[in-house]
C-alpha cells in the first residue's frame, strides 16, 4: 500500500469486502458457540477461557470474532508450526499444539488446528484454542508459579503433534494425553468440543469458497488485510508523535527480586511514518519461576495495551503490520530460552505489559489511554481439586479453575471501571461462574460474593471495584485450592490524577469462625469441612481527578454503595446531606461541595483499606 | 358462530386481524396510540366493522374469541416505567443482578459502562437463610431480621418484591415461608418467588426472570384488567380475553396477570405460528423446516420451524447480550437486530460501508418522508426505483426521490467513488448482510441447513430484502403471505392454549432415578390435569415431554423429547441415550455414543388445541387498497442489468398460478416485493407469493 494515499482506494468492490469480512466473522462466532455450549470442565463451558480464530493459508491472522485479547493476536504463529512441520497435511488432518516454544501461549492452552482445503488447495487454517482444566502439570493446578523450569512444571507438551487423519483421532496421542491429565474424561470431552469447534468452521469456510470461488476469496484476504492496515495506518496519524515509557512492577513471587519484579515498556509513536514500535527489551532476564512470557504472549500483551489505548481497528495481521514489538532472548518479558518455564505467561506478567502500556498511553494527554486494571489470581479464582465424596459424588476426583466473582477494570477517559473485568488478558471476556452450578457440579459451597465498597481507584472516571467471597469444602473431604496473588503488594496504579485500587487479599476462615490473613503470595493450600477460603479483590486504577467526578455521579455511587459516605468526603470532596442508613434521604449539598473541592485536595486515606 | 379478533400492538402501526370460524377475512391497521394502548385497538376494530358495515358493537357481539398479542409488558421495561420493587435474596448474595454471568460484548471497548442491575442495589435485602445444593436447610430462615426489612420495604414506597433464594428449585421451604410472611406484613403487597416464576437451575436467570416478573405485576394486572373491561363495555360478549406469550401459545388473562413474565418479548412469537400455520394450509411442498425473517422500520426479527415445530431457546436476552437481561424461559427462539427501513448508512473511518445500529425512527425517519437527512435502507429502496413514491402506504403519503438521491450520493456513494445507484444497492447489500449473519447463527446454533429452509418473510421492509438474504444464505423458495404486513397479528389466530411445567430431577443415565423422574412426570401429569381441567375437558389435549440433558460433565443442556409411557413409568436410559446423541451431533457436528448422560430439568407442556380458520386471500385488503393501474413500468436498478425499465405489477390483481420473472416488482398494500435477476414469483394456491431463486 503507498504512502502517500489519503484515503482508502482500491479496486476492489467495497460491498463484496464488508460481506466477506462479515462473512469470516460469523463463521468466527459460529466456532465460538460450538466450543462453548458442548464443552465439559467449567473453565471453557462457563467461563469462556477459550477462543476461536480464522487463519490464512499465507499464516495471517484474519478473523478472531468474541476471542480473548491474549489468545488471538499471534495465533497465526500456532499456523506457522503446523505448515512447517507438516508439508505432508491434508483435508482431514488436524493437530493438537499447546507449545509455548513453538509459538502457543502457554502449555496449558490446548489448540486445536484445522487446515481447511478447497479443490485440493489450503485456503484457511481454523483455530480454536482453549485453556485446559488441567493440563499434567506437576500440581493440580493449570498455572505453576514457582515452578524453575518446563521439567519442574511438567506439562505434557504437545509441539503441533497430528491428532486426527482422516477425520479419525491418532489414538496414540490421546492415550498419551488421556495418561497424563487429571480426569481424562472431561479433558477428552474437551477435546471433543475443540475439535468440534475447529470442524465447524472448517464446513462453513468450504462453504464460503464453493459460494465465491476460490480466487475471489484469495483476492478479499488480501484485500481485507490491506484494508485493515489502513485502518490502523489512520489511527495512527491522529496520535501525537512521541516516546512514552511505562513501567510497573510484578509482586514478589518466588524468584523474583524482594520489591517486586520491575517491568518497562517504550512505546514511540511515528504519525508521518504511521508505525508504532513497542519495545520490551529493556526488561530482566528470564525468571527461575513460571512467571515469564512466551514470545507470543510478550507481542500480543504489548499490542492489546496498544489497542485498548486507541480508536477500535480490526484486529488482524493487516492492522498489526503497523506495529513493531521489539523483544529480546532470555528476557521475563520477551523471549524465553528452553527451559525456562512460561506457566503464567497469559496473566501476571502478561497482564502488566497490558496495563503499564495502556497506562503509559495516558501520558498523551486528556482523552488518552487507560489507568491499570486488575490482576492475580485470588482464591476465587483458584485451581480446586479434590475427591467428591457426597453421597452421589462416588468418590470421582475433579479439577477445575473457579471464577466465582470478579475483579475491577479500569477507569479511562469514556467511562468507569468494568466490574466484571477480571484480568486485562481477558479484559471482561470470561464469564463468571454460577454459584449454583459450581455448587451442583463440585463438593463445595460459596458463602458470600459481593461487590467490594471503595476498592475501586477513585478519580474522574473511577475504577471497578473489586469483590469480597468465601467458599470451602462441603461433604467428609478436603478441598486443594491453588492460588497466586499479584496485586497484594502493587495494586493497579491510577493515571492523570486518579487514585490506585485496593490491593488483592486472601483470608482463611477457620472452624471457629475466626478470619486469618493469609500473607503468601504463592499458595496451595487443603481446606478441611468447615473452613472457608476468601478473597477481596482489587479494583481497577482511577482516570483523572477525583475533585472533578460529576457530585451527582458520586452520590449515585453511595446510594448503590459502590463508594461509602466517608469516601465520598474524603476522597470525591463531595458533601452529602441526609441520613447515610436511609439512602433515599440523601442529596448533594453543592455549597458545602464546592468550597471543599475549593480549598483540599483528595486525602489518601481512603485509597487503601483500612488496616486490620 | 362467532368472529375470532386478533391483535397485534406493534411499535408504529396497531395491526387488528379479523376471521370468522371459517377463514380470515382482513387485516386492518390503526396508528399505534403509546400512551394508551387501547385507543389503537379500537380504532382497529372499528375500521374491520367498516369494511363489514358494521358497527363495532355489533361486530363485538358476534365475536366469541379476542386474543392480545402485548407489548405494554415489553415498552414497560424498556423504558423504566414498571413497579419499585426490592429484591430479597440469600445473605452473601446480594450482587446476583448485578455481576449477571459476566461477560462483555467486545473486550476491546473502553467506552461502554457497567451495566445497572434490574433492581438497584440499594432496593436489594439479604434474608438471612441458605438451602444447600441437596435441599438440605443449612442456615434456618431469620424471621425477625426479614419483618425488619419488610417493615423497612413500606418506607421505601415499594411496590412489588421479588424473592429469590439460592437453592428454592430443590427446597422452596424458605422462599414460600417469605411469600407468608409478606402476606402477613404487607396485605395486597405483589410479590413473585423464583421457584414458582422460573424453577431452573443458575440463580442469575432465575432472579432476573423474578425480578422482571414482580416489576411488571402490579401494571400488567391493571392493564390486562382495563383491556377486557373496555371490550365489554364496547360491546364483546365472548370467552375472557387471551392473551399471548413467550412460548407461542396463548393463555386467559387471568392467568397473565399470575404469571406475566410470559408476556415480555412475546410480541414477535407470533409471526412463526403465523409461518405454520401458512406452511400446512399451502399444498405446494415447502419442506419441514422454516426460517421466517420480520422485517419492520426499525427491527428484524428471525425465527424457526423444525419439522414444521417451533424451536424454542431458554437465553434469551432482553437488550443487549451481556447488557440486558436474560430469563432463561424456554421462549420461542426469536432473536432481533436493530435493522430495518429506517436503519441509517454510513462510511466508517477505513472506508467501510456500514448500515446500522441507528435508526432513523418514526423521527425523522428516512430522507424520502421529508424530515430526515441521512440515508437509510428505506431511501437507498426509494432511489433504486423499488418504491413507488405516489403508491406508499397505498398512496396516503408521497415520497421525496430526489432527498434520497442526494443524502446517498452525498454520505455513501461520494466517500466510496461509486455512483448512486451502486451506492444504493450496496447499502440494501449490506443491511441484508447483517441480517444474514444472524440468520445464519440461529440456524446453525440450531442445528438446521439453512440451504434446506424455506424463508417465510413478514414485515413491510420484508419484500425489499428477502430475496437477498435468501440468495446470501443459498436459499432457494422464499414464501410471502399475502398478509405480510401483520404476520404477527395473523399468528394470534393460530395458536393453542398452551402452559408450561417443570420439575428438577438429577440423574444420570448410568444411575438412572427412575423412581424419582416416575414421580416428577407423575407431578408434570397432575399439573397438565389440572391445566385442562380449569379449561373444561376437550378431546383437543396434548400432551409433550422434554428432558433437558447433557454429557456427563458438560455444563449446557440441551433439549431432548420424549414419548411419555402410557403406564407412567420414566423412559429408558437407553432411549435418552440415543436421543441426545442425535440432538448434540446435529447441534455441535460430533457425538460421543455410549458416554453417559446427565438429566437436570423434566419439562411438561400442556396443548389445548384450537379450531383455527382458513387461510386465503382477504378479500377486505384487496378492495379496500386497489390502485388504478395495476400493471405498469418503472425505471429501477438490478444488480446484473443495472437501470432498466422494470415491469411493475400490483399483487392481489395477479392469477392464481401467474408467474412474473425478475428483473421485476410486485407491489401489494404495505410493502414492496423486489424480484433479482433469476427469481421467479408465482401466486400460490391461497393467494400468497412464491419466489424461487436460482442459485447464484
Amino acid at each position: 500500500m503507498s504512502e502517500d494515499r489519503t484515503g482508502y482506494a482500491s479496486d476492489f468492490d467495497p460491498i463484496t469486502l464488508a460481506v466477506m469480512a462479515n462473512r469470516v466473522d460469523g463463521v468466527c462466532r459460529q466456532m465460538t458457540n460450538t466450543l462453548l455450549r458442548s464443552a465439559r470442565s467449567s473453565v471453557l463451558a462457563v467461563a469462556k477461557d477459550f477462543s476461536c480464530s480464522i487463519i490464512s493459508a499465507d499464516n495471517d491472522l484474519i478473523a478472531a470474532a468474541e476471542g480473548l485479547p491474549v489468545h488471538v493476536i499471534g495465533s497465526e504463529a500456532l499456523a506457522e508450526a503446523m505448515t512447517e512441520l507438516h508439508p505432508d497435511m491434508r483435508e482431514g488432518d488436524a493437530f493438537l499444539h499447546n507449545d509455548p516454544y513453538l509459538g502457543n501461549t502457554h502449555a496449558a492452552d490446548h489448540t486445536i488446528l484445522v487446515p481447511v482445503f478447497f479443490e485440493g488447495e489450503h485456503v484457511f487454517t481454523t483455530c480454536a484454542k482453549a485453556h485446559q482444566a488441567d493440563c499434567g502439570n506437576a500440581l493440580p493446578s493449570t498455572y505453576m508459579p514457582t515452578a524453575i523450569d518446563v521439567y519442574a512444571e511438567g506439562a505434557i507438551n504437545f509441539p503441533c503433534v497430528k491428532v486426527q487423519r482422516d477425520h479419525q483421532d491418532v489414538d496414540d496421542i490421546i492415550r498419551m494425553a488421556k495418561t497424563r491429565i487429571r480426569v481424562p474424561d472431561q479433558w477428552y470431552g474437551d477435546y471433543l468440543a475443540s475439535l468440534g469447534a475447529a470442524r465447524v468452521g472448517e464446513r462453513a469456510l468450504k462453504d464460503l469458497c464453493a459460494k465465491y470461488g476460490l480466487e475471489l476469496v484469495r483476492a478479499w484476504i488480501k484485500e481485507w488485510l490491506d484494508y485493515s492496515e489502513w485502518r490502523m495506518v489512520q489511527t495512527i496519524r491522529s496520535l501525537p508523535a512521541g516516546e512514552l515509557t511505562g513501567h510497573t512492577f510484578h509482586d514478589p513471587f518466588p524468584g523474583m527480586p524482594e520489591g517486586g519484579l520491575p517491568l518497562n515498556v517504550t512505546v514511540r509513536i511515528d504519525p508521518e511514518e504511521a508505525r508504532v514500535e513497542l519495545d520490551l527489551r529493556d526488561n530482566p532476564d528470564s525468571t527461575p519461576n513460571g512467571m515469564n512470557q512466551s514470545r507470543t504472549t510478550a507481542i500480543n500483551n504489548a499490542i492489546a495495551g496498544l489497542c485498548f489505548s486507541i480508536e477500535e481497528v480490526p484486529h488482524n495481521s493487516g492492522a498489526f503490520r503497523r506495529i513493531d514489538v521489539q523483544l529480546r532472548e532470555n528476557c521475563v518479558a520477551g523471549i524465553p530460552v528452553h527451559p525456562t518455564s512460561c506457566s503464567m505467561a497469559t496473566a501476571n506478567v502478561g497482564s502488566r505489559i497490558i496495563n503499564m502500556t495502556q497506562a503509559a498511553f495516558a501520558d498523551l494527554g486528556e482523552g488518552y489511554g487507560l489507568a491499570e486494571g486488575a490482576n492475580g489470581y485470588p482464591p476465587m479464582l483458584a485451581v480446586v481439586s479434590g475427591e467428591d465424596h457426597r453421597p452421589d459424588g462416588g468418590g470421582q476426583p475433579y479439577v477445575s479453575q473457579l471464577f466465582l466473582a470478579t475483579l475491577g477494570g479500569p477507569g479511562g477517559p469514556f467511562a468507569d471501571g468494568w466490574l466484571n473485568y477480571l484480568q486485562a488478558t481477558g479484559s471482561g471476556s470470561l464469564f463468571i461462574d454460577s454459584v449454583e452450578a459450581d455448587e451442583r457440579k463440585y463438593p463445595f459451597v460459596v458463602r458470600e460474593r459481593r461487590v467490594r465498597t471503595d476498592s475501586g481507584g477513585v478519580g474522574w472516571r473511577r475504577g471497578a471495584p473489586g469483590s469480597i467471597s468465601t467458599y470451602g469444602p462441603v461433604g467428609p473431604a478436603p478441598l486443594t485450592c491453588n492460588y497466586s496473588l499479584d496485586g497484594k503488594v502493587h495494586p493497579p496504579q491510577g493515571v492523570r490524577g486518579g487514585g490506585p485500587g485496593w490491593p488483592n487479599e486472601a483470608f482463611l476462615v477457620d472452624a471457629e469462625g475466626e478470619e486469618v490473613e493469609q500473607p503468601d503470595l504463592v499458595v496451595q493450600i487443603d481446606l478441611e469441612p468447615g473452613e472457608l477460603i476468601g478473597s477481596r479483590t482489587t479494583g481497577g486504577g482511577g482516570y483523572g481527578d477525583p475533585f472533578r467526578r460529576e457530585p451527582e455521579r458520586v452520590l449515585a455511587d453511595v446510594v448503590e454503595g459502590f463508594v461509602s459516605p466517608a469516601a465520598a468526603g474524603e476522597s470525591y470532596g463531595v458533601v452529602l446531606s441526609g441520613d447515610p442508613g436511609r439512602v433515599e434521604t440523601l442529596a448533594v449539598d453543592l455549597p458545602a461541595t464546592e468550597a471543599r473541592r475549593a480549598t483540599g485536595s483528595p486525602t489518601a486515606s481512603r485509597s487503601a483499606p483500612p488496616t486490620r | 358462530m362467532g368472529f375470532t379478533i386478533t391483535v397485534d400492538t406493534g411499535g408504529t402501526f396497531t395491526d387488528v386481524v379479523l376471521a370468522d370460524e371459517q377463514e380470515l377475512l382482513g387485516l386492518y391497521k390503526a396508528s399505534t396510540t403509546p400512551h394508551d394502548p387501547f385507543e389503537a385497538v379500537e380504532a382497529g376494530i372499528r375500521l374491520a366493522a367498516e369494511a363489514r358495515g358494521a358497527d363495532i358493537a355489533a361486530l363485538l357481539a358476534d365475536t366469541s374469541t379476542f386474543v392480545y398479542a402485548t407489548t405494554h409488558s415489553t415498552n414497560a421495561i424498556l423504558q423504566g416505567k414498571t413497579a419499585k420493587t426490592a429484591f430479597l435474596t440469600t445473605e452473601g448474595h446480594p450482587d446476583i443482578l448485578l455481576f449477571r454471568e459476566g461477560g462483555k460484548p467486545n473486550a476491546f471497548d473502553f467506552t461502554i459502562e457497567t451495566p445497572a442491575p434490574y433492581i438497584p442495589r440499594s432496593l436489594t435485602f439479604e434474608v438471612g437463610e441458605r438451602v444447600l445444593s441437596d435441599g438440605s436447610v443449612d442456615v434456618p430462615l431469620d424471621e425477625e431480621r426479614l419483618m425488619a426489612t419488610l417493615d423497612r420495604l413500606v418506607e421505601l414506597d415499594v411496590e412489588a418484591v421479588a424473592v429469590c433464594l439460592l437453592w428454592s428449585i430443590v427446597n422452596p421451604v424458605h422462599e414460600q415461608r417469605v411469600g407468608e410472611l409478606i402476606e402477613e406484613r404487607l396485605p395486597g403487597m405483589k410479590y413473585s418467588l423464583g421457584h414458582a416464576v422460573n424453577p431452573i437451575l443458575r440463580e442469575y436467570r432465575r432472579a432476573a426472570a423474578t425480578a422482571l416478573d414482580a416489576s411488571i405485576k402490579p401494571l400488567m394486572q391493571t392493564h390486562l384488567e382495563d383491556f377486557e373491561q373496555r371490550l365489554r363495555d364496547l360491546g364483546f360478549a365472548g370467552t375472557p380475553l387471551m392473551v399471548t406469550h413467550v412460548t407461542g401459545g396463548v393463555l386467559h388473562f387471568a392467568e397473565m396477570i399470575a404469571r406475566p413474565l410470559y408476556t415480555v418479548d412475546s410480541g414477535p412469537v407470533m409471526a412463526p405460528v403465523a409461518a405454520q400455520a401458512y406452511l400446512s394450509q399451502e399444498p405446494a411442498g415447502f419442506g419441514e423446516d422454516a426460517i421466517i425473517v420480520d422485517t419492520g422500520g426499525t427491527s428484524f426479527d428471525v425465527s424457526l420451524l423444525r419439522s414444521r415445530e417451533l424451536v424454542y431457546a431458554r437465553e434469551k436476552w432482553l437488550g443487549q447480550r451481556y447488557i440486558g437481561h436474560m430469563t432463561g424461559l424456554p421462549t420461542v427462539d426469536c432473536q432481533s437486530i436493530g435493522a430495518g427501513g429506517g436503519s441509517i448508512a454510513w462510511v466508517d473511518p477505513g472506508g467501510l460501508l456500514r448500515v446500522g445500529p441507528e435508526s432513523a425512527g418514526a423521527v425523522p425517519g428516512p430522507a424520502a418522508y421529508g424530515k430526515g437527512d441521512r440515508p437509510t435502507v428505506t431511501d437507498a429502496a426509494v432511489a433504486l426505483g423499488y418504491i413507488d413514491p405516489d403508491f406508499f402506504l397505498g398512496g396516503a403519503m408521497t415520497l421525496d426521490v430526489e432527498a434520497s438521491r442526494r443524502v446517498i450520493e452525498r454520505d455513501i456513494a461520494r466517500p466510496l467513488g461509486l455512483n448512486v445507484l451502486r451506492a444504493a444497492y450496496g447499502i440494501l447489500v449490506v443491511a441484508a448482510e447483517e441480517m444474514q449473519k444472524l440468520t445464519l447463527a440461529m440456524t446453525v446454533g440450531q442445528g438446521l441447513d439453512p440451504r434446506e429452509c424455506v424463508l417465510v418473510a413478514g414485515g413491510g421492509a420484508s419484500g425489499l430484502l428477502a430475496t437477498l438474504i435468501a440468495q446470501a444464505l443459498g436459499i432457494s423458495k422464499v414464501l410471502i403471505p399475502n398478509m405480510a404486513a401483520g404476520l404477527s397479528a395473523t399468528g394470534a389466530q393460530y395458536p393453542d392454549l398452551i402452559a408450561d411445567f417443570q420439575r428438577t430431577v438429577f440423574t444420570d443415565t448410568d444411575d438412572f432415578d427412575a423412581a424419582g423422574v416416575g414421580s416428577a412426570l407423575a407431578d408434570l401429569d397432575a399439573e397438565i390435569d389440572g391445566f385442562f381441567a380449569e379449561l373444561g375437558r376437550s378431546e383437543a389435549e396434548r400432551r409433550e415431554y422434554i428432558c433437558e440433558a447433557r454429557y456427563a460433565n458438560q455444563v449446557w443442556e440441551l433439549d431432548v423429547p420424549f414419548e411419555r409411557d402410557p403406564a407412567g413409568a420414566a423412559p429408558s436410559p437407553t432411549a435418552l441415550m440415543d436421543g441426545f446423541d442425535a440432538v448434540h451431533e446435529r447441534v455441535f457436528a460430533v457425538k460421543q455414543p455410549g458416554a453417559v448422560v446427565e438429566c437436570l430439568n423434566w419439562r411438561g407442556r400442556a396443548r389445548r388445541v384450537r379450531d383455527k380458520p382458513a387461510l386465503g386471500r382477504p378479500a377486505d385488503n384487496v378492495e379496500r387498497t386497489a390502485p388504478a393501474v395495476v400493471r405498469g413500468e418503472r425505471e429501477a436498478y438490478f444488480d446484473g442489468p443495472g437501470l432498466i425499465t422494470a415491469s411493475v405489477a400490483f399483487g392481489p390483481a395477479l392469477e392464481q398460478g401467474e408467474a412474473i420473472e425478475g428483473p421485476a416488482i410486485v407491489q401489494e398494500w404495505a410493502t414492496t416485493i423486489v424480484l433479482s435477476q433469476g427469481s421467479k414469483l408465482s401466486v400460490t394456491e391461497l393467494g400468497n407469493y412464491l419466489i424461487e431463486i436460482q442459485s447464484r
